[in-house]
């Protein structure tokens, strides 16, 4: 049977008209959501605005599932800690701690050297000078007082020159102290109590009664 | 300068630029861990778990760096490892456990809480809450493949071919695997849409009814889906 062109026109015109009449079945709009959808059902689609909205309303809960997907995941991750692996190679880290145990190190000896020149540097004083005597109440030996004054008020001497004067200081001194509680010098007369040429009067009247 | 240095990258092969992509662990997980965070997630059905096996997925990527040929995205070579792990896990029997003890589910009413979308109206988000539920609900009844395929092309936006790659199944086969599931998917959804008026119109008589000491409990409003 031989097909006269007009009738290959009208042919042509049906399958057309059939294209947009014929909607989209279901398994043509899931091959369209996969993304395997032919030639000639993509060509109605874009004619036909019933297919549109029912392509729309199947691609709705798939795209408000990767919605909210996407933002529980998306939150998830910004508030939960990453460990991260160090990415510091090891010999850097041995490097950073000989470098602190170093610095330490080093610290200290400048810490310790400086205390001990400014040891050594200082000017001594002398023991006696800073080592006063307690003022002895010696009343009968004024005289002699002077030398433990003349002793206590030294200046420190120079630290080469002052062992002679402190050898002399110290022995003056302790010659002082010998002296005042030497008991010839203890005396009620040598303390002022009593004349030594006056007979002993006794008792005094309160003790006689 | 900025052309100089774009053409500078471009000319470094990408071989060199994955390998360097892939050295620097820091960018490669803040770049990556949300998306695969996502797949793991809603294949596992648990947030801890996820969790983990996002962890051994990046650690396993470190480790394994020196052996990644190019031939693929950095993307997609971390989803496959995913997978991997997602399938260790099957065969260990553990999504068993998380299906009848899921302390650390995802909450999808919460998830819905952290839509960047402010300009939207309240309705609208309620909408797309009960919508993503409803998807999520029907995912738990498919097969462990078939969730895989549905997840990476429609929450992924990966190729056929990518995932057939990724799956190591022929491009056939990840196709059916996806009409099946997405003939599955909108049957639920469809009965949930359908089935959400007439509850509302003939709501079920609560079990705990039968008790009256319990009528002034709170849970008289439950909670939105847990996933």
């Amino acid at each position: 049977m031989n097909n006269h062109p007009d009738q290959l026109a009208f042919i042509a015109a049906e399958s057309s008209a059939a294209r947009l009449t014929h909607h989209l079945t279901p398994d043509q709009i899931d091959d369209l959501l996969i993304g395997d959808l032919a030639a000639t059902p993509a060509a109605h689609l874009a004619a036909c605005t019933l297919c549109a909205e029912r392509v729309a309303a199947a691609r709705s809960p798939i795209a408000s599932f990767q919605q909210v997907s996407t933002a529980w995941s998306e939150r998830r991750s910004a508030t939960l800690p990453i460990p991260i692996p160090s990415q510091r190679p090891s010999w850097q880290r041995h490097t950073a701690w000989a470098t602190a145990t170093l610095s330490m190190a080093l610290g200290f000896a400048f810490i310790n050297a400086t205390h001990q020149f400014s040891v050594l540097n200082t000017p001594q004083p002398a023991p006696a000078a800073s080592a006063q005597p307690a003022p002895i109440q010696q009343p009968s030996v004024a005289p002699k007082a002077p030398a433990l004054t003349e002793t206590a008020s030294i200046a420190p001497p120079p630290r080469a020159a002052h062992s002679a004067a402190q050898v002399s200081a110290d022995n003056q001194m302790l010659h002082n102290i010998d002296a005042s509680l030497d008991p010839a010098t203890d005396s009620p007369a040598a303390l002022g109590l009593q004349s030594p040429t006056a007979p002993n009067p006794g008792p005094p009247a309160s003790i006689q009664d | 300068m900025q052309l100089a240095l774009d053409a500078s990258i471009a000319n470094v092969p990408a071989t060199e630029r994955t390998a360097s992509e892939l050295d620097d662990m820091d960018t490669l997980v803040r770049t990556h861990r949300p998306r695969l965070l996502r797949f793991v997630a809603f294949s596992v059905g648990d947030a801890d778990l996820a969790e983990s096996i996002t962890q051994d997925c990046f650690l396993k990527a470190y480790n394994a760096r020196e052996r990644f040929r190019g031939d693929c995205s950095v993307s997609t070579w971390l989803t496959s490892i995913a997978v991997n792990l997602i399938r260790d896990q099957q065969r260990l029997q553990k999504f068993r456990f998380w299906r009848q003890a899921r302390a650390t589910a995802i909450d999808i009413t919460d998830a819905a809480n952290f839509l960047p979308s402010p300009e939207s109206s309240p309705e609208s988000r309620l909408l797309v809450k009960e919508k993503a539920a409803q998807v999520y609900a029907a995912l738990q009844n498919l097969s462990p493949n078939q969730r895989t395929v549905f997840l990476m092309r429609f929450s992924e936006d990966l190729e056929l071919s990518e995932i057939a790659a990724i799956t190591n199944i022929p491009v056939n086969t990840v196709k059916t695997h996806l009409h099946r599931a997405l003939k599955s998917v909108r049957a639920q959804v469809r009965a949930a849409q359908s089935a959400t008026p007439d509850q509302a119109r003939n709501p079920k008589p609560r079990r705990r009814a039968r008790s009256s000491q319990h009528t002034a409990s709170p849970e008289s409003h439950p909670a939105g889906e847990t996933l």
